[in-house]
């Protein structure tokens, strides 16, 4: 996603804490950002969606289950690159068990068309000595006789070893009074002298030595024998390994296909889970020459922003019936939060999400292109009015691709007669091209296209700011959150000319001295 | 003579996660695990680990190569896939951990034929959280012991308060400045905890925390950390980030309430003496000090 239009609309502050896949897939997948352009594919992301809607309202149990195991699915290894070992069969084990379990939930349920056939049942019981699949893994003596054999052999050979020690630990202690049981030495104070031919001992400082049991030749030539019998078990756990790995690795477009179906699952729950907990619908795409209506859809960066500052938030419904439209209000009035909000509900709906809102009817964009005025990190040579310019020009690249284009009071920076041109010069060029055009101003008198549409914020309740300042000494900062408590966000059709300028009102009540307030008028 | 505190350490770790500490490297913490893993295995399996790689091939004290573990059947471990795989015991894979070590990818594993494992642990706190967040959650109420750094408790204390046994040992050349040490770690581990003591507040005790006197230190206490005029009570995260002597902290709390958010609970220090009579250390050591000291356990 480009990078302005997410910092205009604060998407992350949506994505991070929101949008939340459970399994390494999803989580990469969420990484990428992917804002669909085609039609097809976000109406069959929505299907599926709704599939687990009615799962999780019908069958809420299924769902947890359904969680339960995605959050288990481990990422697979690669398996180009690492090697044979027991830790990756037990990886690629645990991945076949979870996302059979999976599977299995989906059974018998609305959204079974979801699932793909489980194919790897044989290698799953290959990896599972122990009968019904567990989530361990161990090379178990019935997987090969060698093993079976040679491990019964060191057994025999440890029972012998610690038949020695035992005998051998009993000797020094009946000898010396020595306990050496758990414990490979001890610290013995010099004057204590033990001195036998069981033990072996070395200083450790001037008033203790260290000693240890003397193992017998006996002892040591088992030891030696044990060692021999841990290389052969070793070689044959390396065959075995080596063969199941090798199985494994037959099935990589199994798994290759499984991946692909798991980050789907995933992020289509995780979407789900959003919408089920906020109540958001299912976005509609309109043909082409159709507009966009939003009733009651909620930017939820402002909103949460709202009841942190315990605030009322206003949610914004607004039809655009046509190409070119033109916002105006007066300051303050929340015209950037009506941009903010139709570009946080398309890029939701182009990525696959369900929206929050009563209803979102939209257009498929190719492109989503904000023009703000908003700093830039990476351009910090431009000035304001430059890097609009910039943005403009690389935005006119696309114009012959669908694309919503929208401006937030476009060369503000700059002198009101020559801003009011180029931005009514802009919009009678974009008559011509696939666009869907909204744009913020303050600018009364231009010079555009009929078919454009008008709007305005409704903006201050004069009565309600009267009702609520009476006879209240207030500073500026109370007059900001006073005004900002009386702006009705309400975006309304407006007439061509524009309707009454308020600043000069605003500026009044925040506080401007009467002054300079009457020489300008 | 002076009379020995309670030396039966493996008494209080039962049923504990408990970090085992000391200062720097060979302090004698890995040879201390070994002693209290056949103690633990008398009521229960105990599950292990250590924290990243040793770097030391060999014991500085004792002369060995360092000491490798003896894991017996029905033991969890905690260990590079590789470590497992040189281990000459027979382990069945119950998780692996994905971000790979320098020699592996992280796994826990049960024992089911015992045999001797150089343990080689999660280097990174989020791997260490999640593996004992793991081991928490399938084995609540075993005894869990942790060859670790002092530093790392912090990144495990949030929400829990970590036990720990502090590993030194002492020769004629370092004497002063290990018991200093062990003063300091003491006096560390006291200090008093933030929300407690809050909810123990009597009447009139108005200078502790919720009065305007506080100064909260989001980072370390150092020499040079600047304390308020008017600061009565400091609070710091926990003691790990508290870079002063002995001395200076003495100095520090006649004057102020030194407080911390997250508490290490210390189990007790456990001292190994070289060319020094015991009579001489704890002479050396405040008496309410005694009761935390554990002598070496393979002495006799």
């Amino acid at each position: 996603m480009d990078r302005e239009l997410s910092r205009y609309i604060r998407f992350e502050e949506f994505y991070d804490i929101y949008y939340q896949p459970l399994t390494p897939y999803g989580k990469r997948d969420k990484r990428e950002k992917l804002i669909y352009t085609q039609a097809g594919k976000l109406e069959e992301l929505w299907d599926d969606q709704n599939r687990l809607l009615i799962l999780l309202s019908e069958k809420r149990e299924k769902g947890d289950l359904i969680s339960y195991h995605l959050k288990r699915v481990p990422l697979l290894p690669d398996f180009d690159t690492d090697g044979a070992d027991v830790a990756n069969l037990f990886l690629v084990k645990k991945f076949l068990i979870r996302i059979n379990a999976i599977f299995t939930a989906l059974k018998g349920t609305p959204a079974e068309s979801l699932a793909i056939p489980f194919t790897l049942e044989k290698l799953l019981t290959s990896l599972s000595p122990e009968g019904k699949p567990k989530e361990r893994f161990y090379l178990a003596n019935t997987m090969s006789k060698k093993l079976q054999e040679v491990r019964r052999n060191l057994s025999a050979m440890e029972e012998r070893i610690h038949r020695e020690q035992k005998k051998l630990l009993q000797i020094i202690l009946s000898e010396t009074g020595l306990d050496f049981s758990g414990k490979d030495f001890l610290l013995i104070p010099f004057e204590k002298g033990v001195v036998s031919d069981l033990l072996m001992w070395e200083d450790y400082d001037s008033h203790y030595m260290i000693v240890k049991p003397a193992f017998s030749r006996e002892h040591l030539n088992l030891m030696k024998k044990r060692e021999e019998l841990l290389s052969i078990e070793r070689g044959e756990e390396n065959r075995i390994i080596e063969e199941l790995w090798s199985q494994v690795r037959r099935e990589t477009d199994s798994f290759s296909r499984y991946e692909k179906w798991i980050t789907r699952i995933d992020t289509l729950f995780a979407r789900v889970s959003i919408a089920v907990k906020g109540g958001w619908v299912r976005p509609v795409l309109q043909k082409e020459d159709s507009g966009i209506i939003l009733e009651e859809a909620r930017y939820l960066p402002l909103e949460n922003e709202c009841v942190n500052r315990k605030v009322p938030y206003t949610p914004l419904s607004l039809t655009l019936n046509g190409p070119l439209n033109v916002l105006r209000g007066s300051n303050m009035a929340g015209k950037s939060v009506v941009l903010k909000t139709l570009l946080f509900m398309q890029v939701l709906a182009q990525m696959g999400f369900y929206v929050p809102a009563g209803k979102f009817e939209t257009l498929m964009f190719t492109n989503i292109l904000p023009i703000t005025g908003s700093a830039d990190e990476g351009r910090k040579g431009l000035s304001s009015f430059g890097l609009e310019m910039f943005r403009l020009i690389k935005a006119w690249e696309k114009i012959d691709e669908p694309s919503l284009l929208v401006f937030d009071e476009f060369a503000r920076s700059t002198n009101s007669t020559e801003s009011a041109l180029l931005f009514s010069s802009v919009i009678r060029n974009l008559k011509r091209h696939p666009v869907f055009f909204i744009g913020a101003t303050h600018h009364q008198h231009l010079d555009l296209p009929e078919v454009t549409r008008y709007f305005r914020m409704k903006g201050l309740n004069q009565e309600r700011w009267h009702n609520l300042s009476v006879g209240a000494e207030l500073s500026v900062e109370e007059r900001i959150n006073l005004l900002n408590q009386c702006m009705d966000y309400t975006a309304l059709p407006d007439r061509e000319e524009g309707s009454a300028m308020d600043a000069l009102t605003v500026a009044r009540l925040l506080g401007v001295p009467e002054e300079i307030l009457k020489m300008n008028e | 003579m002076i009379r020995l505190p309670d030396q039966q350490l493996q008494n209080r770790i039962q049923g504990k996660t408990v970090f085992i500490t000391g200062s720097g490297k060979n302090a004698g913490k890995t040879t201390l695990l070994k002693y209290l893993l056949p103690e633990v295995r008398k009521k229960d399996n105990p599950i292990f680990l250590s924290i990243g790689i040793d770097g030391e091939r060999t014991d500085r004290f004792y002369g060995n190569l360092k000491p490798r573990i003896r894991t017996e059947p029905g033991d969890i471990v905690v260990s590079s896939t590789g470590s497992l795989k040189a281990s000459d015991g027979n382990f069945t894979i119950l998780e692996v951990f994905p971000p790979k070590t320098a020699v592996g990818k992280i796994a826990i594993a049960e024992t089911q034929r015992g045999g001797f494992i150089e343990l080689t642990g999660p280097e990174f706190n989020v791997q260490l959280k999640g593996v004992l967040r793991w081991l928490g959650d399938r084995y609540p109420g075993r005894t869990i012991l942790i060859d670790g750094a002092i530093n790392r408790l912090t990144q495990v204390s949030t929400g829990s308060s970590p036990w720990f046994i502090h590993v030194v040992t002492i020769e004629r050349g370092n004497l002063k400045l290990r018991v200093e040490e062990i003063e300091r770690i003491i006096h560390l581990s006291r200090l008093p905890v933030y929300r407690e003591r809050m909810e123990n507040r009597g009447e009139g005790e108005s200078h502790f925390p919720d009065s305007a006197k506080i100064q909260v230190l989001p980072g370390a206490l150092t020499l040079n950390t600047e304390i308020l005029e008017d600061t009565g009570d400091i609070l710091v995260q926990d003691f790990t980030r508290i870079f002063l002597s002995l001395k200076q902290l003495n100095k520090l709390t006649k004057t102020h309430l030194l407080f911390v958010r997250d508490s290490f609970r210390l189990l007790g220090v456990q001292v190994n003496l070289k060319n020094i009579d015991q009579e001489e250390f704890f002479q050396l050591l405040p008496e309410e000090d005694r009761e935390k000291i554990v002598l070496n356990p393979y002495s006799i």
